[in-house]
């Protein structure tokens, strides 16, 4: 009978167990998170709408609309397809909540996207959140920061305390250098490196933005100190997908060899041995789930080899894809692939990759010998490189380019379709250039903003046009856009105008956003490409309330287009245009 | 309301199988009493039965004494004590499950934002 008694109580207490996971009945909150503001979005009113100088570009206000759009699919290898969408009137300033949608499908991955519009229907602030698996098993409680739109914002978690609940990287107050990210697959963000200011050393650290949560987790050390390394995203067709990290300098002129393929799911390194040399400030791209590394500086001078590191059904494996005509480091590194959809909707991508510009040693900065003359561009296709003549609309390099040459500027392809046949053009910013010939030469930053465009087969045209911030060593990303929109726009982390970083000679973050358009030259008679920055909220283009400052950082761009910035103390987010 | 749900589902666990113990350990109790009536040493033809001492030793009188001491039913087995520990199982279960489980907001597929 005893025994009988506690097998009651077992059950009893089994069946509580299983009555309380009954409420994890696949309830799904999406929580929106605002930037961070001077805490007017309460004291809004709708007739002195801007009238009284106030910006209500951050808050969600009454008559303000809220769309939230989502995208579905089955299978982690296939593309997102439209599901449903919800648009909401707000009708209060203090916030609100709304059910989005009546069911949501077991075993599916999700993607939702959300746009805010003010009464004229202006695009205020965007977000969105990739990857998330849906299992109605259990409840879902996902953070989706909205950025100001074609702006850059701290990522706060509660503005109301904005200096504790940033979403802080692992460098502190005094900036860094030289450090790598990427986006994975589900939206996340990897870190690693760099050289840090506060305490003057290498960092072996590596750390995983979780953007649902709005957390950062440091995650296992990189195997050696590095900066100025690379890191890309491997698409080997698992959920987040893996990253290809390695190369750079271990410390002052120490280069580094081993390139590792770090999993985030197993948290774990693994060496790739493909017998690269030592190396330092190569550049590496994702194109078509592949990464491709172009150049980096050795000992000796600069390597001309572009890797092809690939995924297959035997793991990772690494090929030569083909040879530079001139090895060069530090240069401009930009997707101009073909891509064609057949009828079938099935894609093929013959890869192809501009280079432009960059040195052919990795001497401190302003000591560099740029890559010049014929081989200044270099169009990589596979199994060969051809150079690119490059001048301007007039036909001539007006601006010096194959002369003074640019090493370390930024260079982001865009696809300009606005018109029946797409175009690609190369936006370029930044970097720096040598003002004559001896080695005592005077070197100034890039004042100018260049559009790369094909003329025929074997050059290029450049538009330019001066630029309000100058950026020694900038580092760019295509925001998203809606399609056919004749305004494209490229996300800038700019760094610090300084050549010299050897020094401390970092400023506030500097972040903004070039917007990339057909112009009609009424000189020449012709359409021609203009890239201009965009005016922005921020104060010059700065965090000034930061406190941190930075001497060049890399950007993440995910699969909803956001870019996101980092480098300095804090994440920076801009807020795409569309979903791409 | 769900924690109403498991509360109604705890009560009437604790009515069913409280009574039912207590019922089960009374008639348990009532043996018991029975067999100490009854007690004795019942020997089948040919059986040996030794006592050992002497026979007329008051001792032995302590030795019965000491053994229906022993006989009688533990605290932990009496029907008060288990019925209570049941209750305090269950309800403390009940409160953790509650606490630890409790989930008010969201109910369904909900977006929210607050402005403050």
């Amino acid at each position: 009978m005893k025994r009988l008694l506690f097998l009651s109580l077992a059950f009893a207490l089994a069946f509580l167990f299983v009555a309380c996971d009954s409420g994890n009945t696949g309830d799904f909150k999406i929580t929106l998170k605002l930037p961070v503001d001077d805490g007017a979005c309460q004291d809004y009113d709708e007739d002195e709408d801007g009238e009284d100088g106030t910006d209500y570009t951050y808050c969600i206000n009454k008559n303000d609309q809220v769309l939230l759009s989502i995208y579905s699919k089955s299978e982690i290898k296939d593309d997102y397809v439209y599901a449903d969408r919800k648009l909401i009137r707000v009708n209060s300033n203090s916030g609100g909540k709304e059910e989005f949608i009546r069911s949501l499908k077991k075993g599916t991955y999700y993607r939702f996207f959300v746009e805010v519009t003010n009464k004229n229907e202006k695009l205020k602030l965007t977000g969105g959140i990739d990857g998330v698996y849906y299992d109605d098993k259990n409840n879902y409680d996902v953070d989706i920061f909205l950025a100001a739109v074609g702006d850059f914002v701290r990522v706060v978690s509660d503005r109301q305390r904005a200096d504790e609940n940033s979403l802080e990287s692992y460098f502190d107050t005094d900036g860094s250098k030289g450090s790598a990210a990427v986006a994975l697959k589900d939206g996340s963000i990897y870190m690693a490196g760099g050289y840090g200011f506060d305490d003057d050393n290498v960092m072996n650290k590596a750390a995983l933005f979780n953007m649902k949560e709005l957390k950062r987790k440091d995650v296992s050390k990189l195997k050696a100190p590095l900066y100025d390394h690379i890191a890309a995203l491997l698409d080997d067709g698992t959920e987040k997908g893996k990253v290809v990290v390695g190369l750079g300098m271990t410390e002052d002129d120490v280069l580094n060899e081993s390139v590792w393929v770090y999993d985030p799911d197993s948290d774990k390194y693994e060496t790739l041995d493909f017998g690269a040399q030592p190396m330092t400030k190569a550049r590496a791209i994702t194109i078509d789930g592949s990464v491709y590394i172009v150049g980096g500086c050795t000992d000796s001078g600069a390597s001309k080899v572009v890797y092809k590191v690939s995924a297959g059904e035997n793991g990772v494996y690494v090929e030569t894809f083909a040879n530079l005509n001139e090895g060069r480091c530090n240069h401009a590194l930009a997707d101009v692939s073909d891509v064609t959809v057949d009828e079938n909707g099935v894609k093929t991508v013959t890869p192809k990759l501009l280079v432009i510009g960059g040195s052919t040693n990795y001497k401190p900065e302003g000591k560099e010998t740029p890559v010049t003359g014929a081989n200044f561009a270099e169009l990589v296709t596979k199994g060969s490189s051809k150079p690119l003549d490059v001048a301007d609309r007039n036909g001539v390099d007006d601006s010096n380019l194959k002369v003074t040459g640019l090493i370390s500027p930024a260079a982001v392809s865009v696809v300009m379709d606005d018109k029946e046949e797409n175009e690609t053009v190369v936006a370029l910013v930044g970097g720096y250039l040598r003002n004559g010939d001896s080695d005592d030469a005077s070197w100034v930053t890039n004042p100018s903003l260049f559009v790369f465009s094909a003329n025929g087969e074997d050059a290029l045209t450049y538009d330019s046009n001066s630029s309000p911030n100058e950026c020694s060593r900038p580092s760019a990303a295509l925001l998203g856009s809606e399609d056919k929109s004749v305004l494209k726009y490229v996300a800038v982390n700019c760094g610090s105008k300084e050549i010299d970083r050897t020094a401390r000679y970092a400023s506030d973050q500097i972040v903004f956003v070039l917007q990339v358009k057909r112009v009609k030259d009424s000189d020449l008679g012709l359409e021609v490409f203009s890239s201009s920055v965009k005016d922005t909220l921020m104060d010059e283009n700065r965090d000034r309330d930061s406190d941190a400052v930075i001497s060049d950082g890399p950007v993440a761009v995910d699969g909803l287009g956001q870019v996101f910035m980092l480098g300095g103390k804090y994440v920076y987010q801009v807020g795409s245009y569309a979903v791409p | 309301m769900k924690f109403f749900s498991k509360l109604l589902v705890m009560v009437l666990i604790v009515c069913f199988v409280v009574p039912a113990y207590s019922q089960e350990a009374q008639e348990a109790q009532e043996a018991v009493q029975e067999q100490e009536q009854q007690s004795g040493v019942n020997l089948k033809v040919g059986d040996n039965f030794y006592f050992e001492g002497n026979v007329n030793d008051n001792a032995n009188d302590d030795k019965e004494e000491s053994m229906a001491e022993t006989q009688s039913t533990p605290f932990y087995k009496q029907t008060w004590f288990i019925a209570t520990v049941a209750v305090v199982i269950i309800a403390g279960a009940a409160v953790g499950i509650y606490y630890g489980t409790r989930t008010s907001e969201p109910e369904g597929k909900v977006i929210e934002w607050d402005n403050k």
